[in-house]
């Protein structure tokens, strides 16, 4: 799967799971900062990845490297499913 | 999450460009710590000023100091047995302070951790010790030699541990004299086991996990063994050396730099002195036992030091510095001032105070609904109050030294859920729960289940993990004892509700998704103010199952905490 269709399938997700109508969601959008990712929001996110892309995620993947924005979170993605 | 998720790695490169010097910076941390020493301990009459009482004048705020005429307070030094006035007692740990953050200032990156290291050493001592702190500095040897072993220095470090070993438990500090044959036999017996027994097990993989586990969980441990030792001899006495205690209390950090080991966080050369910043650090001294998972691990520690300009990071700590002072001052004057204005107007609230709503009930005393609601709304903003004074200090404390740490502590009046509640009012604390019990829970059972997925996880978070660390909590303050065990077991429904109250509304969030932030300025803002209500109310009323009473039974407390609800049930 391609680096911007993993990013398209994460922002859908976002927007129709935590929908916040005051910013505007790019890949760059800080989703801990400006989205609506707080500690229920990443499991579900969690869930989410395991479940669209078919990938294991562990503990120490849970971190402010991966879950930053759209864009790490898809080469995180990306990462995972060539390995 | 996020204050965690935001902890990104950062090198000695950009450590070194946040490193600049500001005088004046330095003078507001030296004013800061100067009005905490005016305050809070007796410097005022030698250094001929007035006393704090005396500042106050023919204002009524007599709840806000004591006999000595300066500010009571509740930054104190946990078992403390050396020095008689507490007042001395904080001196000591403010120089400690100020002596510690201007060697972190100004000396070099590379011994900047070191310096704080060596400061606190030297407060520990003065505070507690010589026997307690070479306790607490050995335990940490050995519990290093197992997570880092194969190093140069390791036969070196085993033969300290062994020296610390004869000072904390042989020598007789009451006398002074040295029992060489000890004196010189326990360090060649520590270095001998480094290398005979330990380097050799812990090669072994199955031995090295379980080794490892032994030592992290040493506290754990202790208390179970305690506990059985009491139910095998009822009335004994099980003292814990100090040193072991002060170790003891830093479980829940240990088992946070554990889980970052684990997770390949920590790097196995690690030196010595960088492992003990973690734990030996100026910020950890104050109320040794309060809140004790800050700042975290390894990887949240050494994430957030130097991070952006340290000027920046130290001034923040001196507001939340200013800002501790506030709460430290006010709380009593403020629980005061609102108990006597309720009890004017006929509804009693026991001083604030649940556990005394409790006895006075057990006890056959009559109370209502709203005295129930109030007592226990009220004794949570006390709390709140003097905790998070207690919090924000520590916080600022670790931020003079550079560390870019989160507030533990964070408006929990602004919390429209028990969720957000955990975060704003027990940030570090809520991050050791999700670290070490929620996430090996989420990542391991019921992965095609959602729903029981995030209800367990929750559940052993909230109900299990939290009830542990209470049990830790209990047994540390006191000698551990099957009478501790039964009493923290007793406060049970307080772990299940809270649990549940976490779990249903993560599930609840999890078919109904938000559609709005909350405290967004439009018509719904009533809704979050009504939020914020029902959540610290539950939260305040919740807590009459963690203020038993001697007498009482679980049922009585079930009665008083329907009352809350207006259902009165019989005896």
């Amino acid at each position: 799967m391609e680096l911007n269709q993993i990013a398209a399938r994460i922002h859908r997700f976002l927007e129709e799971e935590f929908p916040n109508d005051s910013v505007e969601l790019t890949g760059d959008t800080d989703l801990l900062d400006q989205w609506f990712i707080d500690s229920l929001g990443i499991t579900e996110t969690i869930i989410f990845l395991e479940g669209a892309f078919e990938i294991e995620i562990s503990r120490a993947d849970i971190n402010g490297s991966n879950f930053q924005n759209i864009a790490s979170l898809s080469e995180f993605v990306a990462r995972r499913l060539s390995a | 999450m996020p204050g965690l998720l935001k902890s990104i790695p950062i090198d000695d490169v950009r450590r070194r460009e946040n490193d600049r010097h500001r005088t004046r910076v330095v003078l507001a941390v030296l004013a800061m710590l100067s009005l905490y020493v005016y305050l809070f301990t007796q410097a005022a009459e030698p250094l001929g000023l007035p006393l704090p009482a005396e500042l106050a004048g023919e204002l009524d705020l007599r709840h806000v100091f004591d006999d000595d005429g300066n500010v009571e307070s509740n930054v104190q030094i946990s078992m403390h047995q050396r020095i008689e006035r507490s007042d001395d007692e904080r001196l000591i740990l403010f120089g400690a302070i100020a002596a510690a953050f201007l060697c972190a200032y100004y000396l070099p990156l590379r011994y900047k951790q070191a310096a704080l290291v060596l400061w606190t050493t030297l407060a520990i001592g003065l505070l507690y010790g010589p026997e307690a702190t070479a306790g607490l500095v050995g335990a940490h040897f050995v519990l290093y030699l197992v997570l880092h072993p194969d190093r140069g220095v390791g036969p070196a470090i085993a033969a300290a541990a062994g020296l610390a070993a004869y000072l904390a438990f042989v020598h007789d500090w009451d006398h002074g004299t040295l029992n060489w044959a000890w004196l010189a036999g326990l360090p060649a017996v520590g270095a001998a086991v480094y290398r005979v027994a330990l380097v050799p097990l812990l090669r072994r993989d199955r031995v090295a996990t379980l080794l490892r586990a032994v030592a992290v969980h040493a506290a754990l441990l202790a208390i179970a063994g305690s506990m059985l030792a009491d139910a095998a001899q009822r009335g004994r006495d099980w003292d814990l050396p100090l040193g072991l205690l002060l170790f003891f209390w830093q479980w829940a950090r240990v088992t946070m730099y554990y889980v970052d080991y684990c997770d390949g966080q920590v790097p196995r050369d690690l030196p010595l002195h960088r492992y003990l910043a973690v734990f030996l650090s100026p910020g950890v001294i104050a109320n040794w036992s309060w809140g004790v998972t800050i700042p975290q691990g390894y990887a949240y520690l050494n994430n957030n030091f130097l991070s952006r300009d340290k000027n920046a990071v130290i001034l923040d700590g001196v507001r939340l510095l200013g800002v501790a002072l506030l709460y430290l001052v006010c709380w009593d004057w403020l629980r005061s001032l609102a108990s006597s204005g309720l009890d004017a107007i006929g509804i009693p609230v026991f001083h604030c105070n649940t556990r005394l709503l409790v006895r006075h009930f057990v006890a056959g005393g009559e109370v209502g609904t709203a005295s129930v609601l109030l007592t226990t709304l009220l004794d949570l903003a006390r709390f709140m109050l003097f905790f998070g004074g207690v919090m924000h200090f520590k916080v600022g404390v670790w931020r003079l030294f550079g560390y870019d740490v989160a507030s533990y502590y964070n408006r929990p009046w602004l919390a429209t859920n028990l969720v957000t509640l955990w975060s704003r009012y027990a940030f570090h604390y809520r991050e050791f729960l999700v670290r070490a019990f929620y996430y090996p829970t989420f990542f391991r059972i019921f992965r095609r289940r959602p729903q029981l997925r995030v209800f367990t996880a929750s559940m052993m978070a909230a109900a299990v993990g939290n009830f542990i660390w209470h049990i830790s909590e209990r047994s540390f303050f006191r000698n551990a004892s099957l009478e501790d065990l039964v009493y923290v077991i007793g406060t049970w429904p307080y772990f299940i509700l809270l649990g549940l109250g976490i779990a249903g509304y993560q599930l609840f969030r999890m078919h109904r998704k938000p559609t709005r932030r909350p405290w967004t300025r439009d018509r719904w803002i009533v809704a979050d103010v009504a939020a914020v209500y029902v959540t610290l109310q539950f939260f305040g009323l919740i807590h009459i199952f963690m203020r038993p009473a001697a007498d009482g039974t679980v049922a009585d407390l079930f009665r008083l905490f329907l009352i809350g609800f207006g259902i009165f049930l019989p005896a």
